[in-house]
Formats: structure tokens, sequence, C-alpha cells
């Protein structure tokens, strides 16, 4: 639950409006240094961070003592300034928010929570490009992991996925990642705050201390009230007897997603303002990202329509070179769930999107969108206008051709193009990377004719993009691509 | 990517016709889960497996029968739901009970039966968050607009920091009321816009509002209170042009057109756009014949 951080943007802005990034110049030899005790809290992520600002959010201290209260920041991790220092809110669930505004775009700062003098070198963050802006070396990199929430029912395999992940980093040029998007089930079963802990902050530790996290919300981010078909935050509770925690306290939400993340509600970090935590959008570099809460909003008409007519809106606005979607629900799939049955209401939100949302998409340039849900890897050909049940597929009509009229791989000399050969940027890859944390099943029809491609492999999703060309790759656990395609513009 | 690689499965899932492969699939999904053919997620079979034994060893334990048949509601078993919701009807707590019930009858859509289980639920916690969030959309979607609003109502005032939705919902309810009416949706879309910033879906919906009721001029005003971002694209343009054509304003229509024009020569090459370009061109000859019976723009 966002607290009130404009105070803080004063102070932090009033403060930094003399050291603002200037750390290294010669005014610092003689500026004094912070002078706190560096606290490693047991949860430590970055949210929404942004070309000249980012909160700091922990919880805890490892070492069992008292918490931080403020963190000290700075491009000289040797020298943290005094002036740098900035207290946090601390919210109902017990979480402290620092946010450091001020900065410079497309910098490299250190950090220290609890406010030392020197920062460890695992904890600093790279801002972003100013907006429409490259980074500095010219590529933006996102990891994508989806219904990774295994670890805390003991599953080693998020942790396999993360692996393989830093093992395709070693392999392709070190670039660490510049975000880390989350498609929902981050947290088994329930969503509690300790599963969040478990499966979330325990598994991405190192990762979540450098580089900001965007979730999108699950089914299994709603407790157990009929959790998969719950329409509201109001709505969460848990089933047991609360040994893997309850709803969070008063007067902040019951659903601790809502309480652990702090999302954009005021297009804080670009895109369009979307009044609530459930569903934003934000621009890092020339990427436009959209998340969207399929699991609630999806499933009331007027939250729905509310929400359909922010993504038009949010999507008109937009004028960066590439747009990636994600939302939890996939609109194409045979894994573990079918879009070809709504099970009885609970898989109403895959109609839903499919026939409501993926024409937006469309029409409005999307160029990825990214799902989970499933427990597999599926990843469809560049495709258009098909809103209904998978035997109506026909490639002639929703898919990009080749020049032998078939259906497009996306690789090689098939590679993709964003305005198509149509003559418009109307199409979009769907994938489903429901397999961050387990694969299981395969449904009926298996496999859907609107994907390429298909896997029950653990594993996630690189995206390496940056002015002209974008390539989006399936890692394994090994750190091995098994599939991928490109999109040029 | 060969062809025949496209696909794959582990080896314990051998290629098969499809049929067979729902066959062995739909068999490992049961062995697994130990639970009927509707088998929905792997967790919630899980749960319902715990919840069952526990319930073996202590079967006069309510609790744990209202657990499992939440569970057995998310996993698309109703049948199975509906008996222990009974069970604990006639053994245990019914108010307890009559929440499930509710949710169960909502979830299947019988609306008309499932209100008495939220009432007498609400009757004895009526700040229950939960139990109004689902009797107010069923009150709403039965066509009970006074009491579906007042449940709106308590929700919005109990929770700050719900989405639009519940805000367009309420909204709407009293724009459609009589005594109610118009003005008081739009003052709520104001208070909720002026507490949350330019939340897009609120303004839109006042503009609609406005413009139904041939507040035209007002409706403009709206269009101009719309965020920074969205007053910079064609979309804005035009809409605003619709408007002033609405008021009947064709000469003050036409720059806005104009601009669009531009923008979209230069814009990204989306199917809305296209389409936007086509109303563009629409409007202008509606706008040209307006101000000169007989003339086309273009």
């Amino acid at each position: 639950m966002r607290k009130s951080i404009i105070p803080l943007l004063l102070i932090t802005s009033i403060a930094l409006a003399g050291c603002n990034s200037d750390n290294n110049n010669n005014n610092n030899a003689t500026a004094a240094s912070c002078a706190g005790t560096a606290v490693n809290p047991q949860r430590l992520y970055l949210q929404q961070l942004g070309p000249h600002s980012v909160i700091i959010k922990w919880r805890g201290n490892q070492n069992g003592g008292a918490e931080a209260d403020n963190v000290c920041f700075g491009t000289d991790m040797e020298k943290l300034l005094q002036e740098s220092q900035t207290t946090a809110t601390v919210t109902a669930t017990g979480h402290s928010e620092a946010l450091l505004s001020g900065l410079q775009a497309d910098t490299t700062y250190y950090y220290s929570v609890g406010g030392a003098a020197v920062a460890d070198a695992a904890h600093s963050f790279r801002t972003a490009p100013a907006p429409g802006e490259l980074p500095g070396d010219s590529n933006t990199r996102i990891w994508i992991v989806g219904d990774s929430g295994t670890a805390g029912k003991g599953s080693p395999a998020a942790g396999q996925v993360r692996d393989g992940f830093e093992t395709f980093v070693k392999n392709h040029g070190n670039e660490p990642a510049d975000l880390f998007l989350m498609l929902g089930d981050n947290a088994y079963n329930q969503g509690t705050d300790i599963e969040h802990q478990k499966a979330v902050f325990d598994v991405y530790t190192k990762l979540l201390a450098t580089t900001p996290v965007w979730p999108t919300i699950g089914n299994h981010e709603m407790g157990s009230l009929g959790v998969s078909m719950s329409i509201s935050p109001n709505a969460y509770a848990v089933l047991g007897d609360g040994a893997s925690g309850g709803p969070d306290p008063a007067p902040d939400s019951p659903m601790p997603y809502l309480n652990i993340f702090t999302l954009p509600t005021d297009g804080e970090i670009g895109g369009l303002p979307s009044g609530t935590e459930q569903y934003y959008s934000f621009d890092y570099a020339n990427v436009h990202i959209v998340s969207l809460d399929t699991q609630l909003s999806m499933r009331d008409t007027d939250s729905r329509a509310a929400m359909l007519q922010w993504l038009k809106d949010d999507l008109i606005a937009n004028s960066l070179d590439w747009t990636i979607v994600i939302f939890h629900h996939p609109p194409y799939t045979k894994g573990s769930h079918d879009s070809d049955n709504e099970l009885g209401g609970i898989d109403q939100p895959i109609f839903a999107i499919r026939e409501e949302f993926t024409p937006i998409f469309e029409q409005y340039g999307v160029d990825l969108a990214y799902s989970g849900h499933s427990h597999i890897y599926e990843r469809s050909y560049y495709i258009k206008g098909h809103t209904a049940l998978s035997d109506t597929f026909d490639p002639a009509v929703n898919a990009e051709l080749n020049d032998a009229g078939d259906a497009a791989s996306g690789q090689g000399a098939e590679a993709y193009t964003q305005i198509t050969r149509d003559g418009t940027d109307d199409k979009v890859v769907y994938t489903v990377a429901g397999n961050g944390g387990q694969v299981t099943i395969t449904s009926a029809g298996f496999p859907h004719p609107a994907n390429f491609f298909s896997d029950l492999e653990l594993g996630s999703v690189v995206i390496d993009l940056d002015a002209d060309r974008l390539e989006a790759s399936f890692v394994d656990i090994n750190g091995a691509v098994l599939d991928s395609f490109i999109i040029t513009r | 990517m060969p062809g025949d690689a496209r696909h794959r499965l582990p080896s314990l899932f051998p290629p098969m016709k499809p049929s067979l492969l729902f066959g062995l699939t739909v068999l490992i999904a049961l062995a697994v889960a130990n639970v009927g053919p509707t088998w929905a997620d792997a967790a919630v079979a899980e749960r319902i497996q715990a919840l069952s034994a526990q319930i073996e060893q202590l079967p006069d334990n309510q609790a744990l029968r209202l657990q499992r048949s939440l569970a057995y509601i998310e996993n698309n078993q109703p049948d199975l739901a509906l008996a222990d919701i009974r069970t604990v009807e006639i053994q245990g707590d019914a108010l307890q009970a009559a929440f499930a019930h509710g949710i169960l009858l909502f979830q299947t859509g019988d609306y008309a039966v499932a209100r008495p289980y939220f009432d007498r639920y609400l009757q004895a916690y009526p700040g229950h968050a939960g139990a109004l969030d689902y009797r107010a959309r069923l009150l709403r979607d039965t066509g009970e607009k006074r009491l579906a609003l007042a449940d709106y109502e308590s929700l919005i005032a109990l929770n700050d920091s719900l989405d639009p939705g519940y805000y367009l919902a309420t909204a709407r309810l009293l724009a459609e009321l009589p005594d109610r009416g118009v003005d008081e949706a739009l003052a709520l879309l104001d208070k909720r816009i002026q507490q949350r910033g330019l939340i897009t879906p609120l303004q839109r919906y006042a503009v609609e509002l406005e413009k139904n009721r041939g507040h035209f001029q007002r409706a403009i005003q709206r269009m101009a209170g719309l965020d920074t971002k969205l007053k910079a694209t064609p979309q804005w343009q035009v809409e605003v042009a619709e408007l002033l054509l609405l008021a009947g304003k064709p000469d003050e229509a036409l720059p806005y057109l104009t601009v669009a024009k531009e923008q979209l020569q230069w814009g990204r090459q989306t199917g809305a756009n296209r389409e936007l370009l086509l109303n563009v061109h629409r409007l202008q000859d509606q706008a040209q014949h307006a101000i000169t019976p007989g003339t086309n723009s273009r």
C-alpha cells in the first residue's frame, strides 16, 4: 500500500539540491560522510525505478537487531554523503520506504540501508535512461518469470530457473537485467506475506537489491476464499490455521501483494495514471510496459470497463519504440490451463483477455504480451484477430506469413517486422511463461495452433531490445536458449 | 528450429494422438489430485487432499469442512462444495456457512438464491467488506439499483484504495436513480479525481454524462481536464472536434481536425490511427458541410 511520499520527495530534493549526484566532485573531499551503521534487511528491493528517482523498500534485520530507518546513497560507493541521508516512512505492515529523488538518468548509484558511509557493492542500482533515450550500452535487458512462487513449498525449481538466467547472462556479455517482471502466482499457495518471503525475497535476494521488480497479480496472490474467483482485495482470506500467514492488518489492504509492492498509480514513472496499484504502466528507456490485473479487475464488469478504457488511453498516449504488456491469464494456451475451457468461471479472465483486450493490443501497437497461469512455455506466431476458440485459428487470416505463405517463425529470415506485411503495426507475439517454478501438464488439443513453440521445461524469458531490434529468448535452467524470435522496426 | 521439435513434452509424455494425450493427461491429473474429472489446479487439489485427511481425523470440525467447501468452489466442483456447506448448516454454525453458500451461488450465477445468504451474513457482520463486495455486485447485476448503491457507498467509505471500477459502478448507479442523478454522479467522480489524480476512465465517464444531457461545453471543458499526455494525441483532438460539432460549432472543430491530421501523418502506423484518420476525413466533411452546405473539405 502506497503511503504519501510527497514530504519525502521535498526533503530529499532539498537535501540533494546541493549534492545531486555530484558526490565525485571536489566539494566531496570536505563534505561529511554518512555515519550510520549498515543493516542487512530480511527483504530489500527496489520499486518504481525511473530516470530521476527510485524507492528503496525493506523490512527486518537479518542480524535480529533494530531495523534501519534511513538510507544514504551516492555515486561513490566509498563515500556516501550525510546530505544524501533519506528517512524512510514505515507502512502498516512494517515495510520501510525511502524515496530517493533528484537522481541523474542512466547513472549507477550505491546505497546503504542504515546509512553507513561505505556501500556494500551488492547494494547499487542504475537509474533509467531519460524517456525515449537508449541506455549507455544501447541495450535494455528484461528478465521475466511466471508462476515462480513454489519455493515456499520446498521446490528448488525457481532457484534453478534463476541460476539458468545467471548462466545465460554470463554467456551473453555479462549484462545484468535492467528490469525484472513477475507474471503472477509469485508466492504459492495463498500469497501470504510469509509465502512472499520464501518464494520471492529468499529466492531473488541479490537481484532485488539491484534491479527493480514489476509484478502482476495472479490467482494465487488472492488467498483462498474461492481463491481463483475472488473479485476484490476485500475478499482476501486464507485457509488453514494461519501457519503460512494470514491477511494483512488494517488500515492496509488485507491482500499482502498490494502492501509488499509499491506500484505507480499516478503515472509516476511514465504511462497514464491508473488510480490503482492493481494495474499500471511505466516507461523505461524506449520501452513502455503495461501490467494488467486479470485476476480481480477482470472479473467485474465495471472494473474491467475501467481497466480497458485506461489501457486504451494509455496506449494512445504512448509514443515509445516498443510496447510490452504483462498479465496472468493467457489468451492462448494448451498447458495446465486450456484457453478453450472457462472451468466454471475460474478461467473467465482467459476469455475476457482474448475477446476484449487482445483487439486493443493489436489496434494500439503492442508488440509483446506475456502471461503465466499455465505451467508451460508457449510462444505464438505474430498474430492478430484471433478472439475465439483454438479451432478457429487460421494462419492465413491471423498470422504474419512467410514467403511460402506459411505462418512465419520469427527466426532467421522469418524475423518479424513491427510494421507487418499489411503495412500496419497490427500484430502481437503472445507468450505463456508460467514455467518459472514448475511445469505440469498439457490440455486436450495441445499444442495450441496459434503457438509456434511449446515446451514443458522449466525456464524464463529474456528480452533484449535497442532502438531497432528486439530479441526474446526462452532460457532453460542451464542457460540454454530453447526458443527465440526477433522483431525489427 | 526443426518443425517436429517445436512442441515438446518430457519423455513421460511421448508424442501421441491428441485423444490419447488427453486421456493420459486426465488420468495423471486425477491420480495426482485424487479428485473428480473437473480438476483445475494442482495447488487446490493438494489443499483438498490435505483438508480431506484432516476431516477424516476430525469429522465434527465444521471449520475444516467449510474451508474444503471453498476449495471445492475453486476447483470447479460446486456439488461437493454444496455438500460440505449443507453439512455445516445442519451440524454447525449456519451463520458461518452463509457466506460460503452465498459465494458458491454467486459463482454459479444463482444471484437471486445467493442474496439471502449475504443478507444474513451482513446482518451479523455489517462492515464485512468481502460480503459487501459480493452483494453490491449481485444487487447491481439484478437491477436492485438503490440497494446496490447503498452497498457500493458503504464499500467506498470502508476502503480508500478501491480500483476505479467501484467509482464507475457507483457513479453509474447514481446517474440512473432519478432522485440522486447526474450531478451527484459527477460530484463523486470529481471527488475521486481530486483525491487520486486524473483517472482517465472516470473523467471520460463524466464527459459522457455531460454529453448525454446536452452540456457539450462542459464536456469539452472536462476533455481539457484529461492527462497532458493524452491531450497531446490526435485521438484527443478528434474527440474535442466531435463535441464541438455536437455543440454546433463546426468552424471551431476544423482546427482540431487539422492538427489531428497533421499528427497522424507522423504518428505510429497502427490500426487505431488508420481508423482515426478515416474518422478525421469524415468529420472534416461534416464540419465543412455544416459551414458551407454542399462543399467538401478535401
